[in-house]
């Protein structure tokens, strides 16, 4: 796995307004950046676990109409 | 009758069927309550007393003309904000949806309505169900009745808070990370979330879609079973629901566990716990030993990232669910949903694709060890309801958020959809309740049922009740 750089408020403030279309101020993509960086490393955690052959426990069904689609 | 409040719905549902008891004295009875303690806690946020009345009074013609529909006729129940009620306000506690109305009930909503239950009214919930703790509300924090001045837990901290100060015989929840058993077990009650997909969520605004369960908290096992009977089923409106047999949940509590198999993840569940709690969740687990089941010590692999999993989990769908509104009227949104609900923009694609393999991983690992034991058994919670605000706990010489302690327990069998109960168990030092949770297999509701029945049996902890 690359190095990852600690998440910045710049990258978080990008990330917001390009990405997310939800433009954020300085003082708080500092908050988002602090608390972020804590659940980032915590969520790394998960890519080094033995998945390479594990299918996500999300499964796509077909939608029949009349039928339960989930709509 | 001297305190009908204090009767269980089984009791109840006896009462009212015998015609000792009227399903009119009862509401009366738990409006005259609502009226007298609500205050204290701020469970129910929307009340319908005229119509709960009315309802009450139908229930009583029916059952004397010979309509008697099931255990849950005429038993005073209320919903958690959560679940959509048609032509009653269902606020999912934010000002998103203050003066709300739906045209339609949730699945829930309708089952019960169609066992004859009587609808008191709604009742607090964190902010769309955002938080283990139910005082981030539109209505403000929903207090513990143990102790006012810590949090109910939640989400359905409204329910937990009700059902434990008998506001009413039972309540609706919806647990995603916990949110059934958390207030279940601070408020010193029984809550079951079902297996995923045993019934269906439609009607109960979405937290996150791959984990969102819906059941009943009551004050027993028995209560559960009762309660619970008429939600399971296919609805044609939630596709993740089965076309499955329901059992007989009540039948199958005949108090019988000789034999039974109980493993014990004394990892993660135990040993990251106040000692107080996971003592007690160990004496709890000797009554079930003393009753004739066998106990054994089990391990379940990769345990250690279920926090990880989950808080993708959250971060991911719930910000998806939320996404226009965010950017559109996020200042209506407590500072502390908003918060999660921005920090989910930042969660990569991938990141919520490995923990969508991880929750396959856990579920295999789960089957794994429930393929040697019958049911797990665990502290419902590593500590106690705590003062409200509050943000960090120390336990075990570890400082960590309350938040992330709360959930440990109980996410776990989000994550893998598995059926689990919690009831419980003692009392603390810090005079808060202490809970046991019991986890089955995939659809067994009636086993964890059962065991948490037996226990029920052969204590007392379910009929402590909070001082008024």
């Amino acid at each position: 796995m690359n190095a990852r750089s600690p998440i910045k408020p710049e990258t978080l403030q990008s990330v917001s307004a390009q990405l997310a279309g939800q433009p954020i101020d300085g003082e708080k993509a500092a908050a988002h950046a602090e608390i972020f960086e804590g659940i980032m490393q915590m969520i790394e955690t998960l890519r080094e676990l033995p998945i390479k052959d594990v299918e996500p426990a999300v499964i796509f069904r077909p939608v029949e109409r009349g039928g339960e689609d989930g709509s | 009758m001297s305190d009908i409040t204090e009767l269980s719905i089984a009791e109840l549902s006896r009462a009212f069927r015998d015609k000792s008891l009227s399903p009119v004295a009862a509401t009366e009875a738990y409006l005259a309550r609502i009226s007298a303690h609500n205050d204290k806690v701020n469970a129910f946020v929307t009340l319908r007393a005229e119509a709960a009345l009315d309802e009450a009074k139908q229930a009583e013609a029916d059952i004397a003309g010979g309509g008697w529909l099931g255990p849950m006729h005429g038993i005073p129940i209320g919903h958690k904000d959560l679940y959509q009620t048609a032509g009653i306000r269902s606020t999912a506690g934010s000002r998103l949806l203050e003066d709300h109305v739906p045209t339609e009930d949730a699945t829930a909503v309708a089952r019960l309505k169609e066992a004859g239950a009587v609808l008191l009214g709604k009742l607090n919930t964190h902010e769309f169900a955002y938080g283990p703790t139910n005082d981030s509300s539109m209505f403000g924090p929903c207090r513990n009745p143990w102790d006012n001045a810590r949090f109910s837990g939640g989400s359905s901290g409204g329910s937990g808070a009700a059902v434990a100060l008998r506001l009413c015989a039972g309540a609706t929840g919806s647990d995603t990370g916990g949110s059934i058993r958390m207030p279940s077990a601070c408020c010193g009650i029984t809550g079951l979330k079902p297996t995923y997909g045993r019934s269906s969520r439609a009607g109960i605004y979405p937290l996150c879609w791959t984990m969102d369960h819906a059941g009943p908290m009551t004050r027993s096992a028995e209560d559960a079973a009762l309660m619970y009977q008429p939600m399971p089923g296919p609805d044609g409106r939630d596709a993740t629901v089965p076309d499955r047999p329901v059992p007989d949940y009540a039948a199958a509590l005949d108090g019988d566990i000789k034999g039974l198999k109980i493993g014990v993840p004394t990892h993660y569940f135990f040993d990251r716990a106040l000692p107080e709690n996971a003592q007690a969740a160990q004496d709890a687990i000797a009554v079930l030993e003393g009753l004739g089941a066998e106990v054994r010590e089990v391990d379940i692999a990769h345990i250690d990232y279920a926090a990880a999993a989950a808080m993708v989990m959250y971060l991911s769908e719930g910000t998806a669910y939320h996404d226009d509104h965010i950017a559109t009227i996020g200042e209506l949104y407590t500072d502390q949903v908003r918060l999660f609900l921005e920090l989910g923009n930042y969660i990569l694609a991938k990141d919520y694709l490995h923990a969508q393999r991880y929750r396959t991983l856990l579920g295999h690992a789960m089957a794994d060890v429930l393929a040697e034991v019958d049911v797990l058994a665990t502290p419902s919670l590593p500590l106690t309801a705590q003062p409200l605000g509050q943000e960090l706990i120390e336990i075990r010489g570890q400082t960590e958020s309350v938040f992330g302690a709360i959930l440990r327990n109980t996410e776990p069998f989000d994550l893998t959809g598995l059926p689990a109960l919690v009831m419980p168990c003692g009392i603390a030092s810090d005079g808060m309740p202490m809970s046991l949770q019991i986890a089955g297999r995939p659809f067994d509701e009636a086993g964890v049922l059962k065991v948490g029945h037996a226990f029920q049996q052969a204590s007392d902890w379910h009929k402590r009740r909070p001082p008024d």
